[in-house]
């Protein structure tokens, strides 16, 4: 394999993934977290100066610590970002354009709701134009099941709605090829409901993942960290726990004596 | 029930956040809300002497701004990289780039090799998307570095700096304190 192929590879790889930017952030962030705890570990490792006890106590501290940053970090990021993106694929959240979309699609008034996405989502998936798993993200696949729907219809012009069999209630949008070129454009071109729908899903996406981030790294995980480090605390008698964390305690992120020791006796 | 975002609440989600918001944006509000919460925690800890208490705050302080700092900085600067490296050219253009000109495309994402559902988004939301993610993945393997080169001796700069500040802070506050109970 060349060099440019192998850097088109990658290129496509991350582009492909970078498409959900939220769940980026949460699997990077987490990242981060644990390429930090392994440096943390690497360096006590590594350091000549701490004696092998010693060495074994503040690497299991630290091993300790890394998972409850990043445990904490994923879990709490992941759980808020799969919330927000169940609200925004049910429409429980919805952007304007879709949802007047996605009413006007069923000739009913006033807001979507999640009995009408999936009302529609269903009868895309009886039609055979959708299957089960797709349904699990109903608006995403309300747009895919669209697609296939339309292009199902061919260059067909239709004289009544019992010929559409689903989404007859949009029979004059979907009667004659110019009709469904129009809505295809509408939908689906560059400025369509589609894009609008996934900037929607993306920007809820970031919205979530920077707001669990901020929670879990700025306030869950420094109180965690705290009762993390009493246990390991604890472990040590009083007059060996300046020695161990005050003396060799690895200067790479964290003060030589951290800041939840630093809260519990003298430096 | 369903909750409609209005237009300003809509333009903050698609065009704000979905747009322009990022990595370095998420660094930034961490360590807002970290500076916020964290030393306020440290200084009114009471159980700890005065001096153990003025480093303890110096130093979270210290940690919070160094690591944000440079945070942002590793990713912008990385994002911004991977941009520059990532241009979006005429084919006539590119065939006229020459030497380390070349590098302008080096990493540009051929959208033709993404999913099909993919290559229906705008360019502009695709190249954005990778860009941001490319350069976080790089900003993450560059902190691996900056933390041990700049957060260590950044964070030792300005704790040395603050600890006589928020001493001399405690001991107005006690004397402040002492004075109301006189």
């Amino acid at each position: 394999m060349s060099i440019a192929s192998l850097v088109g590879n990658i290129t496509t790889k991350i582009g492909t993934y970078a498409q959900n930017p939220g769940r980026a952030l949460v699997h990077l962030g987490a990242l981060g977290w644990l390429l930090s705890s392994a440096a943390q570990i690497s360096m006590v490792a590594t350091n000549k100066n701490i004696d092998k006890d010693k060495k074994k106590f503040l690497m299991t501290h630290e091993a300790a610590d890394g998972l409850t940053n990043v445990g904490l970090f994923y879990t709490i990021c992941a759980g808020i970002k799969s919330v927000a993106d169940k609200v925004v694929e049910g429409g429980l959240l919805a952007e304007k354009r879709t949802s007047d979309f996605i009413t006007g699609l069923n000739r009913i008034e006033g807001k979507i709701d999640g009995k009408l996405v999936n009302k529609t989502v269903q009868s895309l998936v009886d039609g055979g134009f959708v299957d089960a798993k797709e349904a699990k993200k109903p608006m995403t696949a309300i747009f895919k099941g669209l697609e296939k729907f339309v292009k199902s219809l061919g260059d067909k012009t239709l004289s009544n709605p019992d010929e559409l069999k689903i989404f007859s209630d949009s029979f004059e949008k979907l009667a004659t090829p110019e009709a469904r070129q129009q809505l295809t454009e509408q939908v689906f071109g560059d400025k369509g409901i589609k894009n609008a729908f996934v900037n929607h899903k993306n920007g809820m996406g970031k919205i979530a993942a920077i707001g669990a981030s901020v929670i879990a790294t700025s306030i869950i995980a420094p109180i965690v960290r705290n009762k993390v480090a009493n246990h390991f605390q604890k472990k040590l008698p009083f007059e060996q726990r300046n020695e161990v964390y005050g003396k060799y305690y690895s200067p790479l992120l964290k003060s030589p004596v951290p800041p939840v020791f630093g809260n519990r006796f003298k430096i | 029930m369903s909750v409609v975002l209005g237009t300003t609440a809509q333009n903050i989600v698609s065009n704000v956040f979905a747009q322009h918001i990022s990595s370095p944006h998420q660094r930034f509000l961490q360590g807002a809300a970290a500076l916020a919460v964290q030393p306020s925690v440290d200084y009114k800890n009471k159980e700890i002497d005065d001096d153990t208490r003025a480093v303890s705050v110096a130093r979270t302080i210290g940690k919070i701004v160094a690591g944000t700092v440079v945070g942002v900085a590793v990713r912008a600067g990385s994002i911004g990289l991977i941009k520059k490296m990532s241009q979006r050219l005429d084919p006539s253009e590119i065939a006229n780039l020459k030497g380390v000109q070349k590098l302008k495309t080096a990493l540009t994402l051929n959208i033709s090799k993404l999913p099909k559902h993919l290559q229906e988004i705008p360019a502009a939301t695709l190249d954005g998307n990778y860009r941001d993610t490319f350069g976080l993945i790089l900003g993450t393997v560059a902190m691996l570095f900056t933390n041990f080169l700049l957060d260590v001796p950044l964070t030792k700069v300005i704790t040395e700096k603050l600890t006589p500040k928020v001493r001399a802070k405690i001991e107005k506050d006690k004397q402040g304190g002492m004075d109301v109970n006189c």
